[in-house]
């Protein structure tokens, strides 16, 4: 959920005066300009909110968004952040052209109760004019509400990505 | 000195010596498929997927890899399990409909595509339309690993009528809804 984060992360960044996501609307000089997914992760993976296309869309559980819709949230969502201390890790990516796709496992700390999720996400992007246009996730957001309830048991450590952890004692019937 | 006598010191020559640190460091990228390559690849796992909506079951178990994982929002499951449901699922659900979206990622290892699959419940008349991204494996000509990703929030909330089905357009959550923020966490 690197995007949405990121997204709450905003006004929390502008009011520590922080600058990577305060710089997330202003263009950023790009050392390299290329829509090569192969070079272009190792370049920006890190910081890719940074570089967004003018006409990004992003797609994610929860709904559809973009530059415009993406200024409304951080609007609304002003000094109320749900999750800090995101992590993102074991990223398993998989290039072809100005494609990508990778897995990988989020992690998050709710600010209200220090509840902590982690899910596994896939995502799948593409560069145009050397900056990401298109962004999408799909996860079980259900995960992290079940890992709340103590329902949900957290992914083991060098455990492989899949939809739901090895540990679960729920499951559910293929879609039901 | 004959200059066309290659000494030690030519061997090693920097350009050389980076070449083979590259070689031997360089991390490592599986070749890219050619393009009949990840054609055949988008073929297979296309054909697989539309097994649901056809019901060809035969077609179906012969795709599968004897030492396949599957995986989906709910548990995983082997070859023989996930056959075994494909008939069970078929008797449970009706007017399935499998589309696909544009993506097909490959990097001959590797393969992600995203589809989205709605079935109506035989018993409640209710139907669903869920997004859904998908990364696999293939080995043998068959399919050995395939994990699908989806929010299982959509179908139950599609089935009580609080989201939209937007069918036939393949997106995590139905095309329609926009990100709001009480769905941002």
């Amino acid at each position: 959920m690197t995007f949405l984060h990121r997204l709450l992360a905003l006004p929390v960044a502008l009011a520590l005066g922080g600058t990577a996501f305060a710089q997330s609307t202003e263009p950023k000089p790009m050392k390299v300009m290329t829509n090569l997914a192969s070079e272009w992760i190792p370049l920006y993976g890190e910081t890719w909110w940074d570089y967004y296309h003018p006409d990004w869309e992003g797609l994610f559980p929860g709904g559809r968004s973009n530059r415009f819709h993406d200024l409304y949230l951080s609007k609304v969502r002003r000094n109320n952040p749900l999750t800090v201390d995101w992590r993102i890790f074991n990223r398993k990516y998989v290039y072809d052209g100005s494609w990508f796709a990778v897995e990988w496992f989020y992690r998050a700390t709710h600010v209200e109760d220090g509840f902590q999720q982690w899910e596994a996400t896939l995502g799948i992007g593409r560069i145009k004019e050397g900056k990401m246009v298109l962004w999408t996730e799909y996860f079980d957001d259900n995960v992290g509400n079940l890992q709340r309830v103590g329902l949900m048991p957290y992914y083991e450590a060098d455990e492989a990505i899949m939809p739901w952890p090895k540990g679960a004692v729920l499951s559910l019937p293929y879609r039901p | 000195m004959n200059p066309h006598i290659r000494t030690p010191h030519r061997l090693l020559h920097p350009g050389w010596t980076l070449a083979l640190l590259l070689l031997l460091f360089a991390p490592y990228a599986p070749a890219a498929p050619s393009a009949a390559e990840k054609e055949a690849s988008r073929a297979l796992v296309q054909r697989f997927l539309k097994c649901w909506e056809t019901g060809d079951a035969t077609t179906f178990a012969s795709l599968l890899h004897p030492d396949l994982v599957f995986g989906y929002p709910g548990g995983r499951m082997g070859r023989d399990a996930l056959v075994a449901m494909f008939s069970d699922y078929r008797r449970a659900k009706k007017d399935i409909k499998i589309y696909f979206g544009d993506v097909f990622i490959s990097d001959g290892k590797k393969h992600c595509i995203n589809y989205q699959f709605a079935a109506t419940d035989r018993s409640s008349g209710r139907r669903f339309a869920v997004g859904t991204g998908v990364m696999c494996e293939l080995a043998d000509g068959k399919i050995i690993g395939f994990r699908e990703y989806w929010d299982t929030r959509v179908p139950e909330a599609q089935k009580q009528g609080e989201l939209p089905l937007d069918e036939g357009v393949v997106t995590p959550w139905p095309a329609s809804v926009w990100l709001r923020k009480e769905t941002i966490n």
